[in-house]
Order: structure tokens, then sequence, then C-alpha cells
């Protein structure tokens, strides 16, 4: 006789995601690391948001970069130039780091002597929501050629999003697109922290070295 | 987005837990999808028929059940439920994340982004 019966499983599909995140989140903190994940699209300017904050703080802190991308040498090559270690973390097909890639890519890292973790993830604005690292801050940085209709195009990855950068501010009125609207829409999704930026000429950078200088007072 | 790697991970809890019932064949297997979890049901349906092909889920019956949307306020406490409406200038569905109480977009995510296997039907 077959018996069919039905089983309670209540199992979350992304639970060993979850898990591997918080074991990453338990050793950023005994290490004392601030860990900051930097979304973006492709070309948002997340490396160069980077590099600036690395230029302006190297000389207080101990900075380390895991630059996430499908091919990242190149990115990581440009965070090393600036004296920091960086370790490249290609993700061949994948379109998004998952807790499971740092938890390997920090291996290569000095923990006990970093104070400033920057993990680039890979250029979208879907699949990175889903995927806790183990940062302590999510910061999302999108730039004006992308549109001005793209917040309200990815609402959860700025609803949850402690900083929302817009960027690349200068060039606005030569691609047709708000700024303000963008600034709008980033709080409309429940973002309450909005910077307007032009990593080119600097504008806003100040604020956002401001963001990461405070988020490491927890 | 990633319904193929939401589907394997899917499909392995399945096989895992038929496993530990000792399980002939399963026939159906049931997920809590959150309508903010931002995953197509037809993919993802799709995905799991395929990876469960040449197991013993192969043919398997799969019911989605979709968890609607919830923030709670920051100002105020007020639960809200988060409603998607059509934007015909857009061509999308935005969600609206404002506190239905007080107006406010201080708000959090409290349900809506689930992805959970949660029964399983199986005979032994």
């Amino acid at each position: 006789m077959h018996k069919v019966s039905d089983v309670k499983v209540e199992q979350d599909i992304l639970r060993i995601n979850k898990r591997i995140a918080s074991e990453n989140r338990e050793l950023f903190d005994s290490n004392k690391i601030t860990a900051f994940n930097v979304m973006g699209a492709i070309g948002s300017g997340k490396t160069c948001m980077i590099e600036r904050a690395i230029e302006e703080l190297k000389d207080r802190y101990t900075i380390a970069v895991l630059a996430g991308d499908v091919v990242a040498k190149y990115d990581s090559d440009r965070f090393s130039a600036h004296g920091v270690k960086s370790i490249p973390v290609s993700t061949g097909k994948e379109c998004h780091l998952d807790a499971h890639f740092i938890e390997h890519a920090i291996d290569h890292l000095d923990l006990s002597s970093t104070d400033i973790l920057f993990i680039e993830n890979v250029g979208n604005l879907i699949c990175p929501s889903d995927f806790d690292l183990g940062e302590h801050k999510k910061v999302v940085i999108v730039s004006v050629s992308e549109g001005d209709d793209i917040v309200l195009k990815h609402p959860v990855i700025f609803k949850n999003a402690d900083l929302t950068i817009v960027n690349k501010v200068d060039i606005a009125e030569y691609v047709g697109a708000s700024a303000e609207k963008m600034v709008k829409d980033s709080k409309t999704c429940g973002c309450d922290m909005v910077l307007s930026t032009s990593c080119k000429n600097g504008d806003g950078v100040d604020e956002w070295i401001q963001f990461i200088v405070d988020s490491m007072e927890r | 987005m990633h319904e193929v790697t939401v589907a394997q991970s899917a499909v392995n809890i399945a096989l895992e837990e038929s496993e530990k019932q000792s399980a002939k064949k399963i026939l159906l297997i049931e997920l809590d999808i959150g309508n903010l979890a931002l995953i197509s049901k037809e993919q993802l349906e799709f995905w799991i028929t395929e990876f469960l092909r040449g197991t013993i889920g192969e043919g398997t019956k799969i019911k989605i059940n979709h968890i609607p949307g919830k923030v709670k306020c920051r100002d105020c406490g007020a639960e809200s439920p988060v409603e998607v409406s059509e934007d015909p200038s857009l061509h999308f569905t935005v969600p609206k994340f404002e506190c239905s109480s007080c107006g406010s977009p201080n708000t959090f995510i409290l349900e809506g982004r689930e992805m959970f296997v949660k029964t399983i039907r199986v005979e032994r």
C-alpha cells in the first residue's frame, strides 16, 4: 500500500546564503571592520566612488576592497594602484555576489588590521538586492545616464539601501535626465539618505566620506 | 532575476526532505513566494520542473502561494499592505511603500520578500 502524506518543510530557499552572511558579519564584527556593499548598474560609478573614498581615508584607516565583477581584474588593479589591498572576485556568469564568494575572498585579507572593507558588487540593480553578504551598510549608486526612471523601475534595492548616491549630476542636462527626480524617487522608495554627486568634479564627495566615517561609529 | 538559482535551491530542499522521509515519489511541492521577491513565477516553475527530471520528483505538481507585501512605519508604527499599481506611463508595476496611516515613506518591509519551500506531498 502506498501512503501519501504532506510534510511540513518551512525552509528558506536562501537559507544557506543567510547563514554564511551571518558568519561573515560576525567575523567582521569581531575584527572591528565596517563593511560596505556597494551596488549599482554597470557604469554608474561604483569603482570611481570607492577610489575617491580610498584617497580621502587611506591615511587614517586601513582599507581593503573586494572587487566583484564578471571579470574582476580591471577594477581590482585600479584599487591596488591606490596602495590598498584589493582582492578580485570574478563571478564568471553570476550576475551578483553572494555570501559564499565573500567567505572565500576574505581568506586573503588580514582582517585584524582592516578597518574598512568595501565590497564592490557586480553591476546589476536586481539580483544583489536578495543576497546579504554580511555587510553593515548597503549603498546603491545610480547615475543620471541610466535615465531618470531607473529608480522607480528597481524600487526594492532602493528601499533596502542605507544610502543612495545619484551620480554624474554634472551631465544630467546633456542626457536629458532630472537628477532631482531621481533623488525624490529614491526618497519615495523609502531610502532617507540620498546624495547628489559628481565623482568626476568632486561634488558631494565630502558627504559620501562623512557617511563612511559616521557608519564606523556603530 | 536569479530564478535558476532559486529553483535549484528549492529542488535541493525538496529532495533532501523527501530522502529523510524515505519517500518513493514527490507528488507536490508547495512554495511561498513574496510579491516583492522579484521572482517570475512562470520561470521558477519551469526550472523546478526541469531540475526534477530523472528524480523522484519528476512530474510533481508545483503550487506557488503569493505572499502580499506589508510594510511597518518607523514614524507611527502602523502596518500597511504594499499596493502594487500599474503605471501606464512607465509600463511597469510600482509598489507603494508609503505608510497608509500617516503617509510617511519611512517604512521597512515586513512581509513580501519570502522565498520558502512550505510543504511537500510524498508517497512512501
